[in-house]
């Protein structure tokens, strides 16, 4: 059997204050000319479809527009929702559209969604695990005690009949490590802010393939059929060096699997040029790549530049980030070599000296300093 | 200071008790507090701030406002925060002034400010100023600091980042504490001012001095000296100086010259006085002698009274040598011999009358002898009743042991009787209590058979669910297998249809072959199938024809659905099978349990039977347990009678041994009062038992008694003894005395004879002689005044010699032109001295005035240049400076704590701009009038130009106020050092950021969780809602409609 593992659309999402919008239409038009002529079986979707919990209107036309295409072809297609989404609005009609072959777990009550699908081979069973919080999962299980993400996810396998004799593939969109080891991240991914939600890889011990969604880097994750499809385009400069795929899975009898990498083309890149302005906006330079791709500009001169995102602009028209690096700002620290509590243990007369200096461009004479050493020593110790 | 709970009571809108668990949100991390507008969301921080301070956070809530309306007026308003600080733990409670009505009467009363503190030591301060204290010394902060660096309220943010200069010094000094650079600015301006009144004083001293100088009168620097004292220049001092030394040079020189004059006309003057004097000199010896001669004259008058005096006094002085003595010495012996006879008649007297008094002591004499017999007697009694007193006492001592003794036996007899008693009460306690062994058997049984019962029962109703699930399970299988069923059926039909479309086909091939055969045809050929060799009407090939192929593989798909068919026929007969199978275990078990009670009719028959009986069985195990309870009950109190039992045993036993030794001792004491007895007896054999006391008493009697006698003879005796020696004195002294009377007769006779001798002597009588002697007195003065008189001519004459001598060959002189010499030349000298102080004055005093003046300027210089010095450093210290920019020292320290403030707030300000924005303090100020020196702005990376944090927009003013909120506490941590902020509270400010903007803040505060931080964020957004997990919602609690204060529930 076939599968096509996608993930990470994030429909709708702005970097940089730019829109994506165009780019990830063109993503997912390649994506259904993909599948119309590997023709999978299902596709497997990981995940944060949109970006939000709300979606803008030009999203949710945008994902309208893909799924229709996609109940078109023949295949089926699983679908749940991720960290970014909202769970009961990504649930919306899935009990209607099961008719059609696409299955949607959006939100999680009690048990994993699951569907039989038989091929030649025989049955394939595939459960559906939405991205769950801890707190969302201990009202079903009152007599287990659940206080992270692993222990949810532990309580949740534990209650399903898994019949091992069958092949089983498992859809999740969680931070999953193997052994501790932290795979790769990037900057567009969001942490879950104050918890702890790394899950163990070997909790998916009993399925044949764990298609992830979550982390934006194609990865595999302890073994090879643990894997996370990776985001469909770049969506920050730390993917710069990514090369975005979907993946395409061949499922024999048991314990057998086929993996397959298909690359995704897209029309701008994510790039980082560095140097000074001059020389950046010369039309050699610019004709070095597509001057249409997302920038991050490094400059570096030294003296200050009136309007350098204008100029910038002008040659390339989407910079999405600028920032200077030189050396004034290099390791700048202020004046004062002492820290603050330095600062405060520093002599009030070594102060006054450096103050008197800088104000009248002269030093002290030996009776002003004679007066102010009393007057230190006055005031110190009246204070105490 | 990390929060543990915090409990509102009626606080707020908050009508009752409201409890806030923050160690559940943990010891790190964010938390969100979010809810409806107006629920109070607010106010929980508001609540901490008024726990810790008294005060609320932000500026537009007051204190009074706090109670809550939804309240019950019964219940206080306080507010209890417990919180770790430093690994200690602390908790304070609150209460603020509100009114309430009176518990008894009409009325409000105005419940006073409270506030009370507990310590981990345990101690408690009560007192609202001490608790105030105590917590600003704990925390290290005091209320202003805690609202910048502990707590970002709603809108207060923004004060810190537009505020101007001068109000951020305001911030600075107290938070860190730079008031002792203001202290030294401050002190530097009143130095000053010291510094300028001194100067002051001293040129005006300087000027006052001048007022002492003297210069001459109509003199050229006169006029000059009163130009200038008409202005009084100070700079023209020196010149008035110069002035004043030529004045006193002229002076020195002037005062010289009449110097000189006065000693010319001293020696002038001397000579002649020195002339008068000879003068006069010789003008009074002759004077002199005049006297002299004169009083000689005098004398010779006086000679002859003195002759006579002269006569007198040699008589007087020889009667006195001679006769007078004599006189004395008869008169004595005179006196002695009348003295003597008045004695002796005094003597005769006393001895007749002591002779009365001895005949009468004699009588008294003889009683007293008689007396002694008697005393003897006494004597004799005494001694035997002193024998007897010990035997008294030894009776007495044992009448008082027996006596004891007696009480003792008494006391025993009762106890034994007590014990008794009690030995009955407790064998009756005993007999109670038989039973006991018997029910507790009993109960033990019973309890047993119901637990067997208990078992047997849950064992049933376990079978029974068992059985229901089975049927609940066939159910579900039977409809499977009914839908299975009409999927054969649509397949069936589906291969029917296909199966005649198949047939269809095959007739239309068949059919084509005809006309695959006609095509063949020829004209004249016979035909295969009739022979007939015309073809008038070939038969036709269709146009889709079908080829054998298509036919073959429409037969094979036939076929094919032919079989899906009977696999599916199979596989539905399978399945009937199992439910059938299915079917028949549900009787099985059904039997099994009911064992063929009730008639079977069907499955639904059998599952209401099936829960009826659960029904009943979970009744029968309800009643059970009931039971069970009850024996047990019983039996606890079965074991708590056999318990009393056993007690009861062991204090009889004890009982009976006290009574045993009871018993002995007084068996004992029996003995011993009958020894007593008998000693008494053996005592009382003696003799007479009188009582102690009397027999003492008499004793006592006696005694006195015989020494009363002893004394009176004793007197007695002596008295008479005494009178006898006396008679036997006086009659020797009167012998002695018979015998010399007349010796002293003829002495007396001796004396008076001389005596008359000697007046014949001298021929006077006896008269003449008194006479003198008493005028004796002025015999004395006579002799004087002759001696006088002698030595007065002596002298004279001697004077007038020495006169004569000296007077011989002179003459006198007249003194008048002396006289007049001499006047005229003191006038003049007068004069000259006159003059001559006249200047020394005048010199004296400038040169006073000189010194004075130039110590003074000297004093006055040196004041200015101190003055001069002082300036400079106030100035400088004080931002004064004139073209310069106004930066004051305090400004400057405060400026190096800016640029740490800004280095670590640009770090977090330039990740939520993407790189964009830093904080940057303005450099040169914008005008060089008001104070500066820590003015804000913001430069951009996207214009490379900085300008005012003014023109910031709203989301980016507040990422900008964030980032220096963190900055500052960040500075502050550092270094104060004992502070710790592990809490963090921002109050709302999201709103106003777009999604990505949010995404950026979260992740700012996400790092600073890192450091073992807890921050609370209130906010609405739904962003933050889904992001953070820990939550406190808080909700306007509304019962039916109407608002009765929030309430609110924490999510973790």
């Amino acid at each position: 059997m076939k599968l096509l593992h996608i993930g990470d659309l994030h429909i709708g999402k702005r970097v940089f204050e730019c829109s994506m919008l165009e780019e990830q239409k063109e993503v997912l038009r390649q994506i259904i000319a993909i599948i119309k002529k590997e023709k999978p079986f299902v596709v497997l979707l990981a995940g944060d479809v949109y970006d939000k919990g709300v979606p803008s209107a030009e999203a949710v036309e945008l994902f309208d527009e893909f799924l229709t295409e996609l109940s078109k072809t023949s295949s089926n297609v699983l679908l749940i929702s991720g960290n970014h989404d909202s769970p009961e609005r990504l649930h919306f009609g899935s009990r209607i559209f099961r008719e059609q072959g696409i299955f949607i777990a959006g939100t999680f009550e009690g048990q994993l969604q699951k569907a039989t699908l038989e091929d030649e081979l025989g049955t394939v069973n595939f459960y559906l695990l939405p991205y769950i919080k801890p707190s969302a999962v201990r009202p079903y299980f009152l007599d287990k005690e659940i206080k992270n993400y692993e222990d949810a996810v532990r309580s949740i396998l534990e209650a399903e009949e898994i019949i091992e004799s069958e092949r089983n593939v498992i859809l999740a969109h969680q931070f999953v490590t193997a052994s501790g080891k932290v795979p790769e991240r990037c900057e567009s991914e969001i942490l879950s802010v104050g918890g702890v939600d790394q899950i163990d890889a070997g909790l998916f011990s009993k399925f044949d393939y764990v298609a992830l969604g979550h982390l934006h880097g194609a990865q595999k994750i302890g073994r090879e059929t643990v894997r996370y499809a990776g985001s469909v385009l770049k969506y920050s400069f730390s993917e710069i060096n990514h090369k975005k795929s979907v993946t395409m899975i061949e499922l024999g009898k048991k314990g057998e699997v086929e993996i397959q990498l298909i690359a995704l083309p897209f029309q701008r890149d994510f790039r980082e040029i560095k140097g000074p302005l001059e020389e950046l906006i010369k039309p050699e330079i610019v004709s070095c790549g597509n001057a249409e791709d997302y920038l991050s500009v490094i400059l570096t001169d030294e003296e200050p530049i009136a309007d350098p995102l204008g100029k910038l602009r002008s040659r390339y028209p989407n910079v999405m980030r600028l920032t200077f690096e030189n050396r004034k700002n290099s390791g700048w620290k202020p004046e004062w070599s002492e820290s603050p509590e330095n600062l405060t243990k520093k002599e009030p007369m070594t102060l006054f000296e450096d103050f008197f200096f800088l104000q009248n461009g002269s030093k002290m004479t030996e009776q002003q300093r004679m007066l102010m050493k009393d007057l230190f020593r006055k005031t110190l110790g009246g204070d105490q | 200071m990390k929060p543990i709970t915090l409990v509102m009571n009626a606080y707020g809108p908050y009508g009752g008790k409201v409890e806030i668990p923050f160690e559940q949100l943990g010891e790190r991390g964010l938390f969100l507090i979010t809810g409806d507008t107006g629920s109070g969301k607010t106010t929980i921080f508001d609540a901490i701030t008024y726990a810790l301070f008294g005060m609320v956070s932000g500026s537009t809530r007051t204190v009074n406002t706090l109670r809550s309306d939804f309240a019950l007026n019964e219940e206080k308003t306080f507010v209890e925060f417990v919180f770790f600080h430093k690994n200690e733990r602390y908790k304070v409670i609150r209460t603020p002034q509100y009114e309430r009505p009176k518990k008894r009467g009409n009325g409000f009363v105005t419940q006073a400010v409270e506030a009370e503190l507990l310590l981990p030591s345990g101690k408690v301060i009560t007192k609202v100023k001490e608790v105030d204290e105590a917590i600003e010394k704990i925390l290290g902060l005091d209320y202003k600091q805690w609202i910048q660096i502990g707590m970002i309220a709603q809108g207060e943010f923004l004060k810190l980042l537009n505020a101007d200069s001068k109000t951020r010094s305001d911030i600075f000094r107290k938070v860190f504490h730079t008031d002792f650079f203001l202290n030294i600015q401050q002190r530097l301006t009143q130095e000053l001012s010291i510094c300028r009144k001194e100067k002051e004083a001293a040129e005006q001293r300087l000027l006052q001095y001048t007022d002492g100088i003297l210069l001459e009168e109509d003199s050229e620097k006169k006029c000059v000296f009163t130009e200038w004292q008409k202005e009084k220049n100070q700079y023209l001092i020196d010149e008035i100086l110069t002035l004043l030394e030529e004045q006193l040079e002229e002076d020195r020189i002037v005062e010289k010259h009449w110097e000189n004059k006065i000693q010319q006309y001293g020696m002038e003057l001397r000579e002649l006085t020195r002339k008068k004097a000879i003068a006069e000199e010789s003008n009074r010896l002759f004077i002199q002698l005049d006297e002299a001669l004169k009083e000689k004259t005098l004398l010779d008058e006086q000679y002859d009274k003195i002759q006579n005096k002269k006569q007198r006094v040699s008589l007087s002085k020889i009667v006195s040598e001679k006769i007078l003595p004599l006189k004395q010495i008869y008169k004595k012996s005179k006196d002695i011999l009348e003295r003597e006879g008045l004695q002796q008649e005094e003597l005769h007297q006393k001895l007749s009358s002591l002779n009365a008094i001895k005949l009468q002591k004699e009588k008294s004499f003889l009683q007293a002898a008689q007396m002694k017999e008697e005393l003897n007697k006494f004597i004799g009694e005494i001694a035997t009743l002193k024998e007897r007193i010990p035997q008294y006492e030894l009776s007495e001592k044992l009448k008082q042991e027996r006596d004891r003794l007696s009480i003792e036996e008494k006391r025993f007899i009762e106890e034994i009787k007590k014990s008794q008693e009690i030995n009955e009460t407790l064998k009756k306690e005993k007999e109670l209590r038989k039973d006991i062994g018997q029910n507790h058997l009993s109960c033990t049984l019973s309890l047993e058979k119901k637990r067997a019962e208990e078992q047997k029962l849950k064992e049933k109703a376990d079978a029974l669910s068992n059985l229901i699930s089975q049927i609940d399970h066939f159910h579900m299988e039977e409809e499977n297998y009914i839908l299975e069923c009409r999927k054969y059926e649509m397949l069936d039909l589906s291969v029917a249809e296909l199966q005649t479309k198949c047939i269809e086909e095959e007739h239309r091939y068949l059919r084509e072959q005809a006309g695959v055969l006609a095509q063949t045809l020829q004209d004249g050929e016979p035909c295969p199938v009739c022979g007939s060799k015309e073809h008038p009407n070939k038969a036709m090939v269709s146009k889709d024809a079908i080829t054998k192929e298509m036919l073959n593989k429409m037969k094979q798909n036939v076929s094919e659905q032919l079989k899906r068919l009977q696999e599916a026929g199979n596989h539905l007969a399978e399945k009937k099978e199992r439910t059938n199978q299915g079917k028949k275990q549900i009787i099985f078990d059904y039997n099994k349990i009911f064992k063929n009670k009730i008639k079977i009719i069907s499955l639904e028959d059998i599952k209401t039977c099936v829960i009826q009986e659960e029904q009943e069985t979970g009744n029968q195990l309800t009643d059970n347990a009931k039971e069970i309870i009850s024996l047990i009950n019983q039996l606890d109190e079965i074991l708590k009678e056999e318990k009393h039992l056993q007690k009861v045993e062991k204090m009889l036993l004890q009982q009976e041994m006290n009574q045993a030794g009871l018993q002995q001792q007084l068996q004992e004491y029996k003995e011993e009062l009958a020894a007593l007895d008998g000693r008494l007896l053996t005592i009382q054999k003696h003799g007479e038992i009188k009582d102690i006391k009397t027999a003492k008493q008499e004793l006592y009697l006696l005694e006195k008694k015989k020494s009363e006698m002893e004394e009176i003879i004793k007197t007695v005796e002596n008295e008479y003894q005494k009178i006898e020696k006396e008679c036997y004195e006086l009659k020797a002294v009167l012998l002695e005395k018979d015998r010399i009377l007349p010796q002293m007769k003829s002495e007396y006779q001796l004396a008076f004879d001389e005596y008359l001798d000697a007046l014949n002597k001298c021929g006077i009588n006896e008269e003449e002689c008194s006479n003198i002697e008493q005028n004796k007195i002025h015999l004395q003065e006579e002799e004087r005044e002759v001696e006088i008189y002698d030595q007065q001519v002596k002298e004279c004459a001697l004077l007038i010699g020495q006169l004569m001598k000296q007077t011989k060959g002179k003459e006198k002189i007249s003194l008048e032109e002396y006289f007049n010499q001499i006047q005229i030349l003191e006038e003049e000298d007068r004069q000259t001295k006159r003059k001559k102080e006249q200047v020394t004055i005048r010199l004296a005093q400038n040169l006073k005035t000189k010194e004075n003046m130039i110590h003074a300027k000297n004093d006055a210089e040196e004041k200015q240049q101190r003055f001069a010095m002082v300036k400079e450093l106030s100035d400088t210290a004080n931002g004064n400076l004139a073209g310069k920019q106004k930066i004051a020292f305090e400004s400057f320290v405060q400026g190096a704590y800016f640029d740490w403030i800004l280095y670590h707030a640009n770090q977090r300000f330039g990740l939520m701009t993407n790189g964009r924005y830093q904080l940057k303090k303005r450099e040169n100020a914008m005008d060089l009038k008001s104070q500066s020196g820590l003015d804000l702005d913001v430069a951009d990376a996207y214009t490379g130009k900085a300008r005012t944090v003014k023109s910031l927009s709203g989301g980016e003013s507040f990422k900008a106020a964030l980032s220096l909120a963190l900055g500052l506490s960040d500075v502050i941590q550092s270094s104060l050092g004992g502070i710790q902020m592990d809490t963090l509270f921002i109050d709302e400010g999201f709103g106003s950021l777009d999604s990505d903007s949010i995404q950026q803040a979260m992740q700012v505060l996400a790092q600073l969780t890192e450091g073992n931080r807890l921050i609370g964020i209130i906010s609405h957004v739904d962003e933050l809602k889904r992001c953070i997990d820990k939550k406190i919602i808080v909700r306007g609690k509304s019962i039916f409609g109407k608002q009765s204060g929030s309430e609110l529930e924490v999510i973790v």
